[in-house]
Order: structure tokens, then C-alpha cells, then sequence
């Protein structure tokens, strides 16, 4: 099973971000606001406390402190701490609730978890119509760069999928 | 034997032999443990009846409910094979990877490496471990499926699992209007006059 823990440089939706529809990012995410849709995460999603998600969300792992009515799908692992609050099924290999938390759902854990979740990554791949892109980034960023920083003087844009 | 040395852990520069019976007064403790007394181990309980939460210490094995008087028991329970029917103690119950159970179980905590198929009320933490397998509906405090265990069930995690709080005692009219008319029969009350 891929190893899924938490980058030092996460993308972050702050608390004041409200997102309605479909979103594709790559690495790993930190959840402050609200999401409504699906939500695809190649690296590890963390939703803080305070945050709230609605919709699906397909994740290498996630880590829930918030609240969230949603269906969660996630090849490594899923933890919810003691604040969270769930509503909805999940699907992953490994499952791990504290005490403290609330949950109520259907799960399916296992080696064969993706395999019943297969309706729903169906649905996702299909439905993804926003998304990021890495290359898109850097090339907005050297026609906006001014001439006298060179080439080398930004980083380019991490935080990109290719769909 | 008394070791003279720094207070701040420098090797002793010195032994002196203490002679009680020299000493111009007595020392008040020349042996002293260096641990103080352990306190008792204490459980939380929540009685399943009424939900109320109270503590007591480890080494019971049963117990009343102090404010329902439901009796509580605390066996520890290790299956290895295969069971059917009903489960309940509010002690730790262990399922070994040879063992199955079907039916419905309440303990206290659950360790389970074996399978279980039925209805589970878990009123602590319940560990699945690798090598389980779990189908049905699993209420508990706090749950944590392994790698390699696997669980396709209804979970509900709550600080409060278990059925809701029995009602208190019902009057006798109560029972007889919760009652069909012709299935009690229960003799009729005359008010006293």
C-alpha cells in the first residue's frame, strides 16, 4: 500500500474559500473553508476543524477533524480525530475513528475497497471539469514575469494536476 | 550507610557509616520508598440500560448500576470458536483469528482477529485487526481497522453507543393503555372509593 503522509507544503482552501463543483488537485491538501462537489486529491486530504465538505471525495488518505457528509474514497487510509463529524461511506483500507468523533455510515475497508467503490470513481472520472495544471501555471507566470528577473527567479507553480 | 554527593547528580565524594544509636536524634526515616503508592486502577462504565457513567476500579467483576441497579458484568471473554447467539459483558472480549461469531455482542472493549457477523455494541475502544473479518452493524466508541482487516458494515462511532435509556417504571395504567384491550388481560383497576 502507497505511503501517504503529509507533505510540509500543502495546498490550502482557507476558511474564508467556498467552492461549489468539481476540483482536481495534486499533492497533498488542507481543507479550512467549505467544498460542495468532488473532490480528487492525489496526496493526502486534511479537513480542519471548522471546515465542512459535501459531495465525493477521492483521496490517497484523509484525515478529518471537521465535518463532512460526503462519500469518502481513499487508497490509504482514512482518520478521523475526536472533533469530526461524518455522515456518508467510506471506502479504503484502512479506518481508524477516535473517541470523540461522529460517525454514522456504511464503510468498506479491505484490499478490495476501491473495487466496491468503482461506481463512484466511475462517476468522478467523468464529472472532472475543473482542474489545475502545472504547465499552464508556469506558462501564465513567464508571460507575466518581467524581463529583468530572468527565467530562474520564481518557482514554478507545484500545485498541478494533468488530467 | 549514608552517600554524600552533590545534590545535582556529581558523583558521591564521600561514605558515612550512620550508627543510629550515636546520633543525637533519631533520623525520621532512614529507609524510604522510592515510589509512592500506586493509585487504584479505575474503569469508566457507562451502564448500558440508562447510559449513566460512573467509575470503579479494575479488579471488580460486577457491579450495579447506581442508578438504574442494572447488573453489570465485567468477564473477560477469549473465543476461539465458532459461537452463535448472544454476547454480553462489559469486559474485554477477544476474538481469536480461528474464531466466529454470529449474532449479537455487547462488551466493553473488542479485540477482534477472527469473524464476526451480526450486531456489535462495543461501549470502548474496538480494534480490528489484520486477518478480521466483520459484516453487520458495529456501534461503538472508537474504532480502528487495520491493514489487511476487513469490514463491509454499517458503523455509527458516538460517545454514547447502545440503545436508548429504558424508560423509568411505568404505572400500572400505563401498561394497561401501551397493551392491546384484549391481550393483557390484566384485572381491571377500581379506584378505591
Amino acid at each position: 500500500m502507497s505511503d501517504f503522509s503529509p507533505s510540509a507544503n500543502p495546498t490550502v482552501l482557507g476558511p474564508d474559500c467556498r467552492i461549489n463543483g468539481d476540483l482536481v488537485l495534486e499533492g497533498d491538501v488542507l481543507i479550512r473553508g467549505r467544498f460542495e462537489g468532488t473532490l480528487r486529491v492525489t496526496g493526502t486530504l486534511e479537513i480542519a476543524d471548522g471546515a465542512a465538505v459535501e459531495g465525493t471525495v477521492l483521496a490517497g488518505a484523509v484525515v478529518l477533524s471537521g465535518k463532512a457528509t460526503a462519500d469518502f474514497v481513499a487508497e490509504g487510509s482514512v482518520d478521523l480525530t475526536g472533533s469530526a463529524v461524518f455522515r456518508g461511506r467510506v471506502f479504503t483500507g484502512r479506518l481508524s475513528v477516535d473517541d470523540g468523533a461522529d460517525f454514522e455510515g456504511g464503510i468498506h475497508v479491505g484490499a478490495r475497497a476501491l473495487d466496491a467503490a468503482g461506481e463512484l470513481l466511475n462517476g468522478a472520472k467523468d464529472s472532472s471539469s475543473v482542474s489545475t495544471n502545472a504547465e499552464a501555471g508556469d506558462a501564465l507566470l513567464q508571460r507575466r514575469r518581467p524581463r529583468g528577473m530572468g527565467n530562474g527567479a520564481q518557482q514554478p507553480v507545484t500545485n498541478g494536476a494533468h488530467d | 550507610m549514608l552517600i554524600i554527593g552533590d545534590a545535582d547528580g556529581c558523583p558521591p565524594v564521600g561514605v558515612v557509616a550512620l550508627d543510629p544509636a550515636r546520633m543525637p536524634i533519631r533520623p525520621p526515616l532512614l529507609a524510604f520508598h522510592p515510589r509512592s503508592p500506586r493509585p487504584p486502577r479505575q474503569r469508566s462504565v457507562h451502564c448500558p440500560s440508562c447510559r449513566h457513567g460512573f467509575s470503579l476500579t479494575r479488579r471488580a467483576v460486577s457491579v450495579r448500576c447506581p442508578k438504574c441497579a442494572t447488573p453489570i458484568a465485567f468477564d473477560d471473554l477469549t473465543l476461539g470458536q465458532r459461537v452463535e447467539g448472544t454476547i454480553t459483558t462489559m469486559g474485554r472480549v477477544t476474538l481469536r483469528d480461528t474464531c466466529g461469531v454470529r449474532g449479537r455482542l455487547t462488551c466493553g472493549m473488542l479485540e477482534q482477529s477472527g469473524k464476526f457477523d451480526g450486531d456489535a455494541t462495543v461501549y470502548g475502544p474496538a480494534v480490528l485487526q489484520a486477518g478480521s473479518r466483520t459484516t453487520g452493524t458495529l456501534v461503538a466508541r472508537s474504532v480502528t481497522i487495520e491493514a489487511g482487516a476487513k469490514a463491509v458494515c454499517r458503523l455509527k462511532i458516538t460517545p454514547n453507543p447502545g440503545p436508548p435509556p429504558t424508560p423509568g417504571r411505568r404505572t400500572i395504567e400505563q401498561v394497561r393503555h401501551a397493551l392491546p384491550q384484549a391481550a393483557h388481560g390484566l384485572p381491571r383497576v377500581v379506584p378505591n372509593r
